[in-house]
């Protein structure tokens, strides 16, 4: 292959590859295996807290629970498929307004599944009330499972963990529709 | 014999990289990952959206740069902001006084240590010449300069298409956007949409919103203002 053609194959590559990770987030976020942080390889999560504060290890703790209420099999490692930390991550720039964050640090492009998610809870916008840490443990490694936001229209009784922006002593917990979700994605 | 996936991952680096004077790293120029927010904020409407920002804009953006370094292995790993700088080509809501700045740096993803893009939530890396309205919060006190913004939420930035009005982020129907005309035959009417929000705002029709946990920790930077 010449090297004009390798350039023109690798920039149309690009694109592609650009446009499958954009299309599905302009459009829909979705739920269940669609939460485009990928869904993970397989239902067997470990979870490795690093150097977490005890608010930081109670959320964790609440959402490996909830996991488990899945077919999701998640426990405390010291390695694995989940890393969780915590920190004043601040109130600047992306962390604006974010109490926490889910990202894919090593993720097969090809198939959509993600071997290493990173979760941080940030300290700076978050209070020290435990209900409000543990539906923040539940959001975030609802994520690792592949889920993605609920919003007003399918969460009418307001208590699915996955509704962004809304912690209350309610929606510490993932609802039937997420459970479902989850149960229902190929892993 | 190159694989399909090993193809892809190498476009993703060479399709245009570019590296902070001094590093030996190479900045992606187009996002590989993709990280979810769990956002304090939400708008059931335009007004209360309006409202709560401190900057509205028509902008266009002009450059892409490397912003703030920050982070540790022990909290995750060092990210470097990704930044686009906005020309500011119309002011629709102002909330406090003074003169509106001509451009602004607003944070758009990030990349990691190893160069690694990603966006934030249904948020596209923008390019240079993309226009779109912002909602913004800002500026952020924690630079020295007073041109550092973000969005105030996730779905605070709709891009001009050929096709009309891309609305950003999470978006699913629901919230702020809703009723809201997008589409290219009505820019017009979705400019208005804009406009009457913003007079609700600047009348104390609309207000500002302050996220539910500031009743519980209203020290919070983010329940300032």
């Amino acid at each position: 292959m010449s090297s004009t053609t390798l350039r023109r194959f690798s920039a149309a590559a690009a694109v592609a590859a650009t446009l499958v990770l954009a299309t599905p987030s302009a459009v829909y976020a979705g739920h269940g295996g669609q939460a485009n942080s990928g869904t993970p390889d397989n239902t067997s999560h470990g979870v490795d807290r690093n150097s977490i504060s005890s608010l930081g290890d109670t959320a964790t703790k609440h959402g490996i629970a909830q996991l488990n209420r899945t077919k999701m099999n998640a426990s405390l490692a010291t390695s694995g498929d989940v890393e969780v930390y915590d920190a004043y991550y601040g109130n600047s720039g992306d962390w604006n307004g974010v109490a926490g964050s889910t990202d894919c640090i090593d993720s097969n492009w090809y198939n959509n599944v993600c071997n290493l998610y990173r979760v941080r809870f940030n300290q700076s916008n978050m209070s020290t009330s435990s209900s409000d840490w543990r539906v923040l443990g539940c959001h975030e490694l609802g994520h690792t499972a592949g889920l993605g936001h609920r919003y007003a229209s399918t969460d009418g009784n307001d208590n699915s963990c996955m509704r962004s922006g809304l912690y209350t002593t309610a929606n510490e917990d993932f609802d039937t529709h997420d459970i479902d979700a989850i149960n229902a994605t190929p892993m | 014999m190159w694989s399909l996936a090993g193809l892809l991952v190498m476009a993703g680096v060479t399709a245009g990289c570019s590296s902070s004077a001094g590093s030996t790293v190479k900045f992606t120029d187009t996002p590989e990952n993709i990280s979810y927010a769990s956002e304090l904020r939400g708008f059931d409407d335009l007004g209360s959206m309006t409202a709560t920002s401190d900057l509205v804009v028509k902008a266009t953006v002009t450059e892409v740069v490397q912003g703030r370094t920050s982070g540790t292995a022990e909290d995750g790993g060092a990210t470097t902001t990704r930044e686009v700088r906005l020309r500011i080509d119309k002011v629709i809501y102002q909330r406090r006084g003074g003169k509106a700045p001509e451009s602004v740096l607003l944070a758009e993803g990030y990349w990691d240590q190893s160069g690694t893009g990603y966006m934030v939530e249904g948020l596209n890396w923008s390019k240079v010449g993309d226009t779109g309205y912002y909602f913004l919060s800002g500026p952020d006190d924690t630079y020295t300069s007073s041109d550092h913004y973000a969005l105030v939420w996730s779905q605070g930035r709709v891009v001009v298409t050929n096709d009309g009005i891309a609305i950003s982020g999470d978006y699913d129907h629901e919230g702020p956007w809703v009723g809201v005309n997008t589409s290219a035959a009505g820019v017009a009417t979705f400019e208005a949409s804009l406009a009457a929000a913003a007079e609700a705002a600047r009348t104390g029709k609309a207000k500002v919103v302050k996220p539910e946990m500031c009743a519980r920790a209203p020290e919070m930077a983010a329940c300032k203002g």
